[in-house]
């Protein structure tokens, strides 16, 4: 079931509750009462087509946002997506970080150093990755909404698949999970396992919302530029 | 191999409904019509039919002209007699959304790895001396000449190892060296 414009807030939040911080992106905040998408987008100015095919790629693997869904401004997505990295830079990667310092202090060992060093590489890959799109990509689709077209880039020069993050991410699962036989905190083992699981989910849906949503846009915009 | 699903059902809320469902099914194409005249053989492609019970004579036609190409069918079945051979499932009207999206995909081979397989997961004498070798940050050529093997036989054990482990990056499996004991961190500059 996708969300429309006549779901009601109340509705797609209680279906998912990680799409409370997308909320927050678009700076919806709680206190629905029975109002449904369409009534909310209007009150606070968002783009309900881009607002609904943010939430659907979000939550549904298999969504694929039809062409006609895609006719917003690509600078609203460009927004989305560094906002969406602030969110990762500000709270996801530091909660994490603190969750970690707390499971290897709990373990006293070196081999549990060893985790907590292996996670931050991750970090400072997943910073570079960042920067890389906030640096290049997304001035790239600035100049192009403005007509601009530098024939030295294409949308494929930055399809750069998150592989080597994804992968980093699910060895740090895996080492934990199959291979730590330390001496640690149960509790805090778990929480965070918990937060990176649900972090690793966060980044794929992002990295779905650049593939289909943003990658498109781009595409039609060179081909008409071009 | 793509598949396609093809939906043919007189009635358009059913046809439209079973439409709805299996469009979720990521990598599958599909066509609904209304009578059997209309469908298309897709060659080079996995053929799925979910057919009325009143067209089953044509779906075995279709079968027989295609001599030995496998199509699939899946028999909407009003009533509760089941008809058909055993080669056709056969689904009654109140199947579940999620069953029958389920069925189709078990249909098709879509189903993914099942979980809990048993796999022999523990590695052998000559992978852990490629984790070893990966551990202390040797190029794979590197490896190959340590080992006195092909640089293509490193490959196939890295590969065989992060099927093993679940673990693909060289500074993951430093890791895993490490909290193994297959190295110490004296025997590298961490």
């Amino acid at each position: 079931m996708n969300f429309e414009s006549r779901t009601l807030m109340a509705d797609l939040v209680f279906s998912s509750y990680n799409l409370l911080p997308v909320l927050n992106r678009f700076g919806i905040r709680l206190g629905f009462r029975d109002q449904t998408v369409e009534d909310i987008c209007l009150q606070k100015g968002i783009n309900k087509d881009f607002f609904l095919a943010i939430v659907n790629t979000y939550v549904d693997p298999s969504y694929l946002p039809s062409s006609g869904l895609l006719e917003f401004n690509p600078l609203l997505i460009v927004d989305y997506l560094k906002r969406t990295h602030q969110y990762y830079i500000s709270y996801s990667i530091p909660r994490i970080e603190r969750m970690l310092d707390k499971l290897v202090n709990s373990g006293k060992s070196e081999k549990m150093q060893l985790i907590s060093k292996f996670y931050k590489e991750y970090v400072d890959e997943f910073f570079i990755h960042i920067k890389d799109e906030e640096d290049n990509l997304f001035p790239y689709v600035e100049q192009l909404v403005h007509n601009e077209y530098d024939n030295h880039y294409k949308i494929s020069t930055f399809e750069k698949v998150h592989t080597s993050l994804d992968e980093k991410i699910s060895d740090l699962r895996n080492l934990i999970v199959k291979f730590l036989q330390e001496d640690y905190d149960d509790n805090a083992c778990n929480e965070f396992l918990i937060a990176l699981h649900n972090f690793e989910d966060d980044l794929k849906d992002h990295a779905r919302i650049e593939d289909l949503i943003l990658v498109p846009i781009v595409k039609k915009m060179e081909s008409k530029l071009s | 191999m793509k598949c396609h699903v093809h939906i043919i059902h007189p009635s358009d809320i059913v046809r439209l409904g079973i439409e709805n469902i299996i469009r979720s099914i990521p990598l599958v194409q599909v066509s609904s019509y209304l009578y059997f005249k209309d469908f298309t053989y897709q060659p080079n492609e996995k053929n799925l039919v979910i057919f009325d019970k009143d067209y089953l004579d044509d779906f075995y036609d279709i079968t027989k002209r295609h001599n030995g190409k496998l199509i699939l069918g899946i028999c909407i079945n009003t009533g509760n007699k089941i008809i058909g051979k055993s080669d056709v499932k056969c689904v009654k009207l109140d199947i579940g959304e999620n069953e029958l999206r389920e069925l189709v995909k078990h249909e098709l081979g879509l189903t993914g790895k099942s979980i809990g397989k048993v796999e022999q997961n523990s590695l052998s004498a000559r992978e852990v001396d490629v984790v070893r070798c990966i551990a202390k940050g040797m190029s794979n050529k590197e490896i190959a000449d340590v080992l006195c093997i092909s640089t293509h036989t490193v490959i196939t054990h890295r590969k065989n190892i992060t099927a093993k482990l679940g673990i693909k990056s060289a500074s993951g499996l430093t890791v895993f060296a490490l909290l193994e004991g297959i190295i110490s961190g004296s025997d590298m500059s961490l």
